[in-house]
C-alpha cells in the first residue's frame, strides 16, 4: 500500500505545479485551463452526450481497426516465424511498409474511404498491422528449438507441431504484442479523427479548440489516457489469467 | 530363418554443417557401426566431437551429408516415435501440467491417452504428487524423469539420451542411472546414451564408443560385460576400474594427437 501511495507522488507534483501556475494568474487560462477547470470539463463529458456521441463511436472504430490488424498480423507473424519460404516474402515488405509513416498515409485513406468510419479503420489498421507482424514473427521465431524437436522425436506432424507446441509456447509473448500495438491504435485513431470527422474523441479535442474551449482539449486528451491506460490493464490482467503457468 | 537386421546402423555416415561464417564444419567423418536389437551403447568423447550429430541423426532430426543410416533396416528419412530422444536441458512444455506433458505423445497423436498407463508413469517417476503442478514448480532431477516419461510412454524402439543426466548434482545424478537402467531394462528397447561421464557409460552400457575431437571418427569400441543390474557397488570393484581405465586410455590417447 504503501509503495503504491508513492507512486502517485510525481503525479501530485506535476499536479501541484499546475495548479500554482493557473492559480497565480501568471497564465492564461485559453492557453493553460487550471486543473479544477479540466477535472470539471471532464466529469461534464460523462454526463453529455458525448460518451454516445464520440465515445462510443472512437472504441468502435479502434476496435474493429485492431481487430483488422490482428486478424492480419497473428496468422502471417506466426506463419513468418516458422516458415523460411513465408518469411522471405512477408518480412522485406512488412520492415519496409512499417517505416512509411502513417500521418502521411491519413490523405491517401481519405481518397480512398472519404471521410467515414472507414477512413479511420484503415489509418487504425494500417499504422499497427505491419510493427505488430514483426513483433509476432520475432516471438514465434524465439520458441525453443528443442521444444519443436521434441514435438517431432514424438511423433507429431509439422502442423500439430505448430498448433500444439508453438503456438502455445508464443502465446504469452503474442498476448503481450497485442497489448503494445492496442496502445498505438488508439494514438492513430486520434489521428484519423483529428483531420477528418465529424464524430469521436479526436474530434471532439479539435471543436474544442476551435472554440477556444481548451479545458475541454485538455479532458479529451486526458479522457484518451486513461483509456489506453484501462486497455493495457485489461490486457495485463486477462494474460496473466490465462498464462499462469508462467 | 529370419534374419534380424540390427536396431540401428550407420554405414559409413559423414555430416557436414555449415557453419559461422559460411565455412564447412565436418561433425562426423566416415562412421560405421551396428547396434544390436536391446543393446544398451554408449558414446563418449571430448566436447564438439560430433556426439550429439550422431544422435540427431539417428532420431532424423538431421540427414546425413554422406552415407546411410539404418533403423531396423529401413533407412531414416525423418522422426518418428519409434525412435525417441531425452534433450540434455530437460525441456517440458511449461503451459501443461505434467500430467499432460507425459502423455502428449500420445494426445496429439490421435492415440487414446490410457489415463492408467499415465498415472503408472507418474508413480513410477515419483511424480504422483505433482501431476497438476506446471514444469516451473519442478527441479531439474525431476523435470529429467518427466521427459524420460514423456519419451518412454510412447513405446520407442530405440532410445536416444543426449547428456540427460549432465546438469544435475551427483547424487541426483546416480539415483537417476539406477532409474534409467531399470526403465530400458523392463522396456527391452535399444539405448545409445551420449555421455561426458565415463563412469555413468561404464556402469550403464553394453559397449562404449569413444569418438575423436571433430571431425568426429570411432577410435575405440570397448565392450563392457559386467554383470546386470549393476548398483553402485559396482564402481569400487576391479573389473569396473580395468574398463573405466581403458576408456580413459583412448580418450587420453587420441586427445594428444589432437593436440599434438
Amino acid at each position: 500500500m504503501h509503495k503504491r501511495l508513492t507512486l502517485l507522488l510525481p503525479f501530485l507534483f506535476i499536479f501541484l505545479i499546475w495548479s500554482v501556475a493557473t492559480e497565480s494568474g501568471l497564465t492564461d487560462p485559453v492557453f493553460l485551463p487550471s486543473p479544477q477547470a479540466t477535472l470539471y470539463s471532464l466529469s461534464q463529458l460523462f454526463s453529455s452526450n458525448f460518451l454516445v456521441d464520440h465515445l462510443l463511436r472512437s472504441l468502435s472504430r479502434v476496435a474493429a481497426g485492431f481487430a483488422i490488424a490482428v486478424v492480419i498480423a497473428v496468422p502471417l507473424g506466426v506463419l513468418c516465424g516458422q516458415i523460411s519460404v513465408v518469411e522471405r516474402w512477408v518480412h522485406p515488405v512488412a520492415g519496409f511498409f512499417r517505416y512509411l509513416p502513417v500521418a502521411a498515409f491519413v490523405p491517401l485513406c481519405i481518397l480512398w474511404f472519404g471521410i467515414d468510419d472507414g477512413q479511420k479503420i484503415a489509418v487504425i489498421t494500417f499504422g499497427v498491422v505491419f510493427q505488430l507482424l514483426l513483433l509476432i514473427a520475432a516471438d514465434t521465431a524465439a520458441v525453443p528449438e528443442e521444444l519443436i524437436e521434441i514435438g517431432l522425436t514424438l511423433g507429431l506432424k509439422r502442423r500439430r507441431v505448430l498448433i500444439s507446441i508453438i503456438l502455445p509456447c508464443a502465446a504469452p509473448a503474442i498476448w503481450d504484442d497485442l497489448r503494445i500495438s492496442a496502445g498505438w491504435a488508439w494514438s492513430y485513431l486520434v489521428l484519423a479523427e483529428l483531420v477528418a470527422g465529424n464524430e469521436g474523441v479526436g474530434y471532439f479535442v479539435i471543436q474544442s479548440q476551435r472554440y477556444l474551449n481548451t479545458a475541454d482539449v485538455f479532458a479529451g486528451i486526458l479522457l484518451i489516457g486513461l483509456l489506453g491506460l484501462f486497455t493495457d490493464i485489461i490486457f495485463r490482467n486477462l494474460g496473466r489469467i490465462m498464462f499462469h503457468w508462467q | 530363418m529370419i534374419i534380424t537386421s540390427p536396431s540401428l546402423a550407420l554405414d559409413a555416415v559423414s555430416k557436414e554443417y555449415i557453419g559461422t561464417r559460411g565455412r564447412q564444419v565436418r561433425a562426423l567423418e566416415n562412421v560405421s557401426l551396428a547396434v544390436p536389437r536391446g543393446a544398451f551403447w554408449s558414446v563418449v568423447g571430448p566436447s564438439g566431437c560430433g556426439k550429439s550429430t550422431f544422435l540427431r541423426l539417428a532420431a532424423g532430426l538431421e540427414i546425413p551429408s554422406a552415407g546411410n543410416i539404418l533403423f531396423e533396416g529401413q533407412l531414416i528419412v525423418g522422426p518418428s516415435p519409434e525412435r525417441g530422444m531425452v534433450f540434455q536441458n530437460y525441456a517440458a512444455f511449461p503451459w501443461l501440467s505434467v500430467r499432460k506433458n507425459i502423455s502428449f505423445g500420445l494426445d496429439k497423436c490421435g492415440q487414446l491417452v490410457d489415463d492408467a498407463k499415465v498415472t503408472d508413469w507418474l508413480i513410477r517417476t515419483g511424480l504422483q504428487d505433482f501431476e497438476h503442478s506446471y514444469p516451473k514448480t519442478l527441479s531439474g532431477g525431476m523435470r529429467q524423469r518427466l521427459a524420460l516419461a514423456r519419451t518412454m510412454i510412447v513405446a520407442p524402439r530405440l532410445l536416444l539420451l543426449d547428456e540427460p543426466l549432465g546438469a544435475l548434482d551427483p547424487r541426483t545424478r546416480e539415483r537417476l542411472q539406477i532409474f534409467l537402467q531399470e526403465v530400458v531394462a523392463e522396456a527391452q528397447c535399444t539405448t545409445l546414451l551420449v555421455t561426458h561421464d565415463i563412469r555413468e557409460a561404464v556402469l550403464l552400457s553394453d559397449r562404449i564408443i569413444v569418438m575423436s575431437p571433430r571431425p568426429g571418427r570411432i577410435v575405440a569400441s570397448i565392450e563392457c560385460n559386467l554383470p546386470k543390474p549393476r548398483d553402485r557397488h559396482l564402481l569400487v570393484t576391479e573389473s569396473f576400474a580395468v574398463i573405466y581405465e581403458r576408456v580413459e586410455a583412448m580418450l587420453a590417447e587420441d586427445g594428444t594427437t589432437a593436440d599434438g
